[in-house]
Order: structure tokens, then sequence, then C-alpha cells
């Protein structure tokens, strides 16, 4: 009766819960102080374990990437002058010097998330129907089905899914379903200090993060810019997007993601046309060659 | 001049969780469906001379294609819920595509190896082989068009490579039926293997050229991330177009029905797709992380 219970229970289709307005995350990098507490919050809430204390030697990273345990993670930059020229010759360094001398550098700090892209590679990909798009338009993975195949792994233009050495199967943030579900924020943006990571309504937060990038510039951060908000020719538009102070690369996003089935039709066509030219190859020879 | 902690990556994606047993998949699925699909036409195209041969290859088939459900179970993350690909079919996915396809073309396998155990006529054959031609090229080619259609780099710039894996599988195929056909002794037929071998494969040697890019190879390859890297690949794919492609097709054309000859043709294409599916299967792994 066991065994019969799990070869059907993937089968049954209950009725999905009716759409609701679509939310996503918009995290400001402007605001981002590093403290990590949405990191802290994400593995609290949704139970994850610890990923170890490991020495990274980047920085103050200690969980290096987003992973299936890790489904927020703090990105560290720390961009300042090379140590010989930001101390030439203590001898010549005077109060004016030190006064007048620009800023040192900058930390670019930024709360990495999986995007929730409106169309989504991961959920396009994935053959057993684990991954879907759920009633808040966030793509969301349905934990009893997912069978460890790892194609959402190899779909994602941006690192996010990843297959969990603990129960084989793919993990990655859900936005915190269960907390929508009640009306409640996701417990990263719940926790953050500095209202860098955003939680509502995906056009709100458009809306929002535009009035955001045109405030910075007018106080002159000019290299403020929105990543992802929008849709480009080859990428869809992300649910959980982002203001950015640098270069995507910086932060370790693809400037130009692509989404992989693009190619899908010409990819097929191209491999019936081989197909095509090997059968009419075999069949000339067979029809013509006498044995 | 700015430092900074993390150099800023040009790769992002996160390696797939697919090695060995993904190998040996890509390698047995090509083997079962391209000698299935040869062995199809020839029972459709030569339902006289070639049957024999024919029906020789549908015993192999199917112990083929167990032995690749297995490995394709095996590498799951849960393989209990195997079953799980059965709930959906996507057209959008080549991966749920190749499922279904597998699952439909292991049961005409399972059938033609039935009608070749049980010997019945020539026209129950041919109606398998029918049913099954489809199945079978689909099964061939769609493992290309599933890694060519991710984000990871190196295959995500291959647009020929579903074309390489159909040509591949049905060059496989010929040499395991003129393997049947050299070891049975029937030289008319290991003849014509030879012939439709060699052009094969030279399909295939342009399907793989194309595949790593029309003219340089090493830039075609630069999302690898570093160049070395790419330079590297590019080095190596040369090395296996020129010994596991080049070297059997000169053989084909030359060979004089020598059975040693043969059996050197079968194994340098057999080893070659082989190694050439495995450097493919890693590529992603190989990939390192730049300064950009």
């Amino acid at each position: 009766m066991g065994l019969l219970q799990d070869l059907l229970y993937p089968f049954r289709r209950p009725t999905p819960p009716a759409a609701r307005t679509a939310t996503g995350f918009f995290t400001d990098t402007s605001l981002c102080i590093g403290c990590k507490a949405c990191e802290v919050a994400c593995k609290q809430w949704n139970q994850l374990p610890s990923d170890g204390f490991h020495f990274t030697g980047n920085s103050y990273d200690n969980t290096r990437m987003l992973s299936a345990t890790t489904w927020r993670h703090v990105t560290f930059v720390e961009q300042f002058p090379e140590p010989a020229a930001q101390h030439p010759a203590p001898a010549a360094v005077g109060p004016e010097t030190l006064l007048n001398e620009g800023p040192a550098g900058r930390w670019l700090m930024m709360s990495d998330v999986c995007k929730h892209c409106s169309a989504a590679p991961c959920a396009i990909a994935c053959p057993t129907g684990a991954l879907i798009i759920n009633e808040f338009s966030n793509v969301y993975v349905q934990n009893d089905i997912c069978n460890g195949c790892g194609y959402c792994v190899a779909a994602c233009p941006f690192g996010v899914i990843a297959r969990s050495p603990i129960d084989g199967h793919a993990h990655k943030c859900t936005l915190c379903y269960d907390r929508q579900r009640d009306d409640m924020t996701p417990a990263c943006a719940k926790a953050c200090p500095t209202g860098s990571i955003q939680f509502g309504p995906v056009d709100e937060l458009r809306t929002r993060a535009h009035s955001r990038v045109e405030e910075l510039v007018a106080r002159g951060v000019s290299a403020a810019y929105l990543y992802g908000e929008s849709p480009t020719a080859s990428y869809s538009a992300l649910n959980a997007f982002f203001l950015l102070l640098d270069r995507p690369e910086r932060y370790g996003l693809p400037s130009e993601p692509e989404r992989p089935q693009l190619h899908l039709r010409g990819d097929y066509l191209r491999a019936a046309f081989a197909t095509l030219l090997a059968i009419a190859i075999i069949a000339a020879t067979l029809l013509n060659h006498a044995f | 001049m700015r430092s900074e902690t993390a150099a800023a990556p040009r790769i992002f994606t996160k390696v797939p969780p697919w090695h060995g047993w993904i190998t040996a998949d890509t390698f047995l699925l090509s083997l079962a469906s391209g000698t299935f699909a040869l062995a199809a036409l020839f029972v459709l195209l030569r339902p006289g001379e070639m049957n024999a041969i024919a029906r020789t290859a549908f015993y192999a088939v199917f112990p083929l294609m167990l032995a690749d459900l297995v490995c394709l179970i095996v590498d799951l993350g849960d393989p209990a819920r195997f079953h799980h690909m059965l709930r959906v079919f996507k057209p959008s996915s080549p991966m749920s595509v190749g499922v279904w396809t597998i699952g439909a073309f292991a049961v005409i396998a399972f059938l033609a190896f039935v009608a070749s155990i049980l010997n019945l006529p020539s026209a129950v054959l041919q109606i398998i082989a029918i049913v099954g031609l489809i199945p079978a090229l689909i099964a061939a080619a769609y493992k290309g068009v599933l890694f060519s259609t991710t984000a990871q780099p190196g295959w995500r710039t291959m647009r020929w490579l579903g074309a390489a894996f159909v040509l591949s599988g049905i060059s496989m195929g010929a040499a395991m039926l003129l393997a049947i056909a050299s070891s049975a002794g029937d030289w008319g037929a290991a003849r014509i293997l030879r012939f439709i071998l060699m052009w094969l494969l030279v399909l295939n040697a342009l399907a793989v050229r194309h595949t790593l890019g029309r003219v340089d190879m090493a830039g075609h390859l630069s999302d690898l991330g570093s160049h070395s890297t790419a330079l590297r690949v590019g080095l190596h794919y040369t090395v296996f177009i020129v010994v596991g492609l080049g070297l059997p097709i000169v053989l084909c054309a030359l060979s004089k029905g020598a059975p040693a000859v043969d059996a050197a043709i079968v194994l340098i294409v057999l080893a070659g797709a082989l190694v050439s599916r495995h450097y493919l299967v890693m590529l992603p792994q190989r990939a390192t992380v730049d300064p950009a």
C-alpha cells in the first residue's frame, strides 16, 4: 500500500490556487551594509543547515555563493587603491594631504537571491513539473516532486539553483511562500535593517526603484542603474531585481543573460537536417549497391 | 588602479551534477538508438540480404537500452523518484521529450528483441522498424539539444551539437553492424557498411567542426573562461576529429575487407565516441573563472 501510494502520489493534481498579485524583491545595493541579517533570517526561517565555518579569503564572505542551503548570499567586493599607492611615504603625509585626498575606496555589497525570472529557464527545463510558477508569480520548487535530475542547475544562467547533497533534490529561495500565504513579509526583507531588501508587488517595486535611481543620480551617484527590472532581447524581466552601482559582473551577475531555450527550435532543426542527410546517404547506398 | 578581493567572474553558472553515469548514458543511448535506426533502415530497404544482420543487431539494442536506463536512474539525486519524469510532457524541455522518447523506444526495442528471438517473419520486423525508426532517431539526437540549450559555458554555443549527436549515434550503429557483418563473414554487407560508415563519419566531422565554430575554434569557446582553457579544449577536439574520425574514414576508404582492419575501425569509432562524450559531459567543469 505504501509503495502504491508513493507511485501514484505524484500524479495527483490538486486544483492550483487562484492567481494573486505578482510579488518580488527590489534589492537596493546602495543601502546594503553587509550585515548578513538576511542570510541569517533566511536560514533560520527555512531551517537551512549551516555551511560550516570556512575562511574563504574573500573579504567578509563566508558562504561564497548561493547554494541548496544558502538562499540569500551577501556579496562583498572591496574596491580600494593598491596598498603602495595608498601609502606612498610616511614622511610626505601631512594633515593637508589627508584632508584633501579623495575617497580611499569603496565597498560594494549586494544581497543576492533567486531572480524569480518571469520566464524562468529552470521551470521551463524541469522535466518533472517540480518547478512551477506559483500564484504570486514566484518560481517555486515542489520538494515532494523533484527527483534531482539536475537539469534546472544546468539551465539557470545566474547559478542560483543547486542540488543538495543531503536529500538529492534541487533547492532555492521560495520567496518565503509559506509566509506570503499568511500575508507576511519574507524573512530576509523583514530582517533587513536598512531597507536594502524591499518586498512587495512587482509593479510597485519597479516604480519605487525608478524613483530611487533618479534620486541617486540627482545626488551625484550617476553610476546607479537597475538590473533586471525590464526584459531584454534575450531575457525576461526579473521579479527579484537590483539597483547596482557598478558593472553586473562585479556583483557576480551576467551582463547579458540569455534564455537557453531561445535556440531550441534551431537546434532541433539542425539535428533534423543532419538526420535527413544521413538517411539519404544510407538509402542511396542500400538501393544502389549490389551485395 | 583598484584591487578587488574577488575577481569579477565571467562564469556565473553552477556546474550540473552530471559525471560518469551521464557519459555512460550518452554512449549507450547513442549506440542503442543508432544501431536500431540503421538496422531498421536495412530491414525496410534491403529486407532480403540484411535480415540476419538486422536481427542480430536487434538482440543487442534492448540490453543496451536497459543498461542506459539504469545509468539514467542511478544518476538522479533521488533514484526512487525516477517515475516522476512521467508526470508531465513538456515539449519545451528536451529532457522531458527525451524521457518520453526513451520510454517509447525501450518498449519498441523490447518488441524487436522478442521478435528476433522468436524468429518472427520479416513483415513483423518491418512493422517494428517503421514504428521504431523515428523514436530511435529522436533518442539519438535529443541529448545534444539538451546540452546545447543550457546556460553552461561550452555547451551553450554548440548550435550543431544535436546534429553531431545524431550523426555520431548512427555512425556508432554502423560500426556495430560492421562488427556483426564482419564476424559473421558477410563480406558484401561489410563492404556496404564501410562505405556508409565512411560518409557518416565525414558528416560527423563536419558537424563537430560546425559545433565548435566555423573559423576560430578557440575564440568560439572563449566563454570557457580563460583563453588557455579554450585553446586546450580546441586542441583536444582537433585531436579527436583527426584520430577519432579522420583515421577510421581513411581506414574505411582503403580497407580491402581484412577482419583486423574492420575490428580496428569499430574500436576506434566506439572508443572515440566514448572519449568525446566524456569530454563533452565534463566540459563545464573545465571552465575556469578569469578576471574580467
